[in-house]
């Protein structure tokens, strides 16, 4: 197997090179092209789970649904996020495990498990979602994004506003909190939630917030 | 006609320096600035019947606009969403071209409406639009464009393809044949056949579609 | 204060490095990552009637937050809603006008306030004010799009009152039609902007009206 990202830098998309026999699992969906040579099939959950592991997943922001590709000889899948932006990738080695945002997981190696992890209740005040999707494992791990991505190597404290966060490794602690100053200061200049990370790791961010972007072209679209 | 795409990025824009007699026709609403010395005239082109397919079944504008000078002067047009313009040379051929992928022409290239296919009636737009003739053709995407020399078999998602030549021949089908499948966020995919050119965008507008479908208002009923 | 300008013009955003007491004001919602060592404080821009007027009329936002460091080394990084450009300027005493939604972000020293546009203005689509900024001290705006400068110097330039970003007073403008009545009400234009006189004008190569019309026929 092989991974590359493609396409210039506003609209980045992902290939995936498969050999006879291999796999490669993605969010339902995503798909650009593929070879006549790979066969596709859509399941609920990865692999296992059940309806319930489905339940949680959506809960997560993530889609119910998983395409999974299975190469009959050599051939190729294109991937694509659903905003412009770059492709976010992590080449998973076991050493630690990473923590999906709401909506960010968008394809894995067959080896990667991912599941999803209900962060109680200081996941309730984040507005983001109340789920995260831990990936472990070994492989590559592929993050859906708006803008451009980039990592940050927290060492100490550091705080990111929760519509441009896209992953953490999972050895970071956070707290979702505030904007520096009060609550209130927080919430009226429109930064409501952040999290803040405390520890040693690494934090994916995202240049742009779907969430500023939807709120913007919502109101001038017709009503749903 | 002289004409640059400039701009480099993720939104282009389309400059055409006209000359007198010179006319760039285009989709309503695409003008983003222009001389004062350049006038636009707005009309059902091709009358009634060719503006209503083009316009209700194409997807694009009923009326379009037509630029044009006395003196000379530059127009500069622009598509919607982020991606890129390009231009192709109409000589006699036939492409197919997705709604809202048509920018701007010449006045001798023709743009009219084809249905797409029985199975497409169920995803995006049972209709492509038919161009024609001869002149300029500027088109845009969602994303970048990549051109695919097809020889024998080539599939791709339904709607990442922008443009194709009329030499191939086309099936839409679903990615998988299980029933499942079709119920649980399936994708429709154009398997294309034969010899030709196909034009991909690397963003679907209907993901997007979906994707802003949380943030729109709530019908008040 | 060290100031970086990252991926422009696609996804254009802002990385400040603030030293201890070095404040920025920041639209609401713009910031996206921040260390520890920043405060924000709530503050309207320009007093409360102004700010309140900039609200209701000019569509920006009437709080912004006051970023400051209190120790030194401190990153803070801002980024706009919309995709597009983010550009710099320098004001030294000579004002600017921004279109509502332009505005990201300022340094103590910038004014802003809201500049009514007379009737004409209340039919470019564009609301009845603008934002005007004075002062001394640096302003930071974003677009929908890439930012062109043209520099009229004399001449005239009709604009689609999506596609403008600011310009500086010395300019005039008037609201017109598209050509014919015909062209007005269906070029899909409608009324556009012309502007003549002496001075710089920056404009977008996209619209927020021309992305909503595109993404309603997905919807």
């Amino acid at each position: 197997m092989r991974t590359e990202i493609i396409g210039h830098n506003a609209f980045q998309s992902l290939r995936v090179e498969l050999g006879a026999g291999e796999r490669f699992v993605s969010e339902a969906g995503k798909m650009v092209r593929m070879s006549t040579t790979i066969d596709s099939e859509v399941q609920s959950v990865a692999k296992s789970g059940g309806i319930m592991g489905g339940l949680k997943r959506m809960l997560g922001g993530e889609s119910f649904f998983f395409s999974h590709y299975t190469a009959r000889s050599a051939g190729e899948v294109v991937l694509a996020p659903t905003l412009p932006g770059n492709v976010g990738f992590q080449q998973l080695d076991g050493r630690c495990g990473w923590y999906c945002a709401g909506g960010s997981y968008m394809a894995s190696g067959p080896e990667i498990k991912t599941e999803p992890k209900w962060q109680g209740v200081k996941g309730m005040f984040s507005g983001e979602s109340l789920v995260f999707v831990h990936a472990s494992g070994i492989g590559p791990l592929v993050l859906d994004a708006f803008g451009m991505v980039s990592e940050e190597q927290v060492d100490g404290s550091f705080t990111v506003d929760t519509g441009h966060l896209v992953a953490f490794e999972d050895t970071l602690q956070y707290t979702i909190s505030k904007a520096g100053g009060s609550w209130l200061n927080s919430f009226l200049a429109g930064e409501g939630f952040v999290i803040r990370f405390t520890g040693r790791g690494k934090v994916m961010v995202q240049s742009h917030n779907m969430k500023e972007f939807g709120s913007v072209l919502g109101p001038k679209l017709p009503p749903r | 006609m002289q004409y640059e795409i400039n701009y480099e990025g993720a939104y282009p824009a389309l400059e055409v320096a006209l000359t007198p007699g010179e006319t760039l026709v285009s989709e309503a609403g695409a003008m983003a600035w222009m001389d004062p010395s350049v006038d636009c005239k707005t009309a059902a082109r091709g009358g009634i019947g060719a503006s209503l397919t083009r316009g209700v079944l194409g997807g694009e504008s009923f009326f379009q606009n037509s630029y044009s000078t006395t003196t000379g002067g530059t127009v500069a047009l622009v598509s919607g969403p982020p991606g890129e313009i390009r231009a192709m040379e109409m000589t006699g051929q036939r492409i197919f071209l997705e709604r809202g992928g048509y920018l701007a022409s010449g006045p001798n290239v023709q743009v009219d409406a084809k249905f797409k296919g029985l199975k497409g009636l169920f995803s995006e737009g049972m209709f492509v639009l038919q161009v024609s003739g001869s002149g300029p053709l500027f088109f845009n995407s969602f994303g970048d464009i990549s051109e695919v020399q097809v020889e024998g078999e080539y599939i791709v998602d339904n709607g990442y393809a922008l443009a194709w030549d009329a030499s191939l021949d086309y099936t839409i089908s679903r990615t998988s044949k299980k029933i499942r499948s079709f119920l649980f966020g399936d994708q429709l995919v154009m398997r294309f056949n034969g010899h030709g050119r196909v034009w991909t965008q690397s963003r679907a507008p209907r993901s997007m579609g979906a994707w802003v479908y949380p943030y729109r208002r709530a019908k008040s009923n | 204060m060290n100031v970086e300008l990252i991926g422009n013009p696609d996804f254009g955003h802002v990385r400040y490095l603030l030293d201890s007491g070095e404040a920025v004001y920041v639209e609401s919602g713009a910031m996206s990552t921040m260390d520890d060592g920043i405060s924000v404080k709530i503050q309207m821009l320009g007093g409360f009637m102004p700010a309140v007027a900039r609200k209701l009329f000019a569509g920006e936002s009437l709080l912004v937050g006051r970023y400051e460091s209190r120790s030194p080394g401190q990153r803070l990084s801002i980024s706009p809603a919309i995709p597009g450009q983010v550009v710099h300027k320098k004001l030294e005493g000579k004002p600017f006008i921004l279109t509502s939604g332009s505005f990201m972000a300022c340094t103590d020293g910038v004014r802003l306030s809201t500049i009514f546009g007379g009737l004409k203005a209340m039919f470019s689509g564009e609301g009845m004010f603008f934002i005007q900024a004075t002062g001394t001290g640096d302003l930071w705006c974003n677009s929908y799009g890439a930012i062109v400068e043209k520099d009229l110097n004399g001449a005239e330039l009709i604009v689609d009152t999506g596609h403008v970003v600011g310009w500086e007073p010395s300019l005039q403008w008037s609201i017109q039609g598209m050509g014919n009545l015909m062209s007005t009400v269906f070029s899909g234009e409608g009324l556009v902007m012309k502007f003549s006189g002496h001075g710089k004008i920056w404009l977008q190569t996209r619209s927020i009206g021309g992305l909503t019309s595109w993404l309603r026929g997905y919807c």
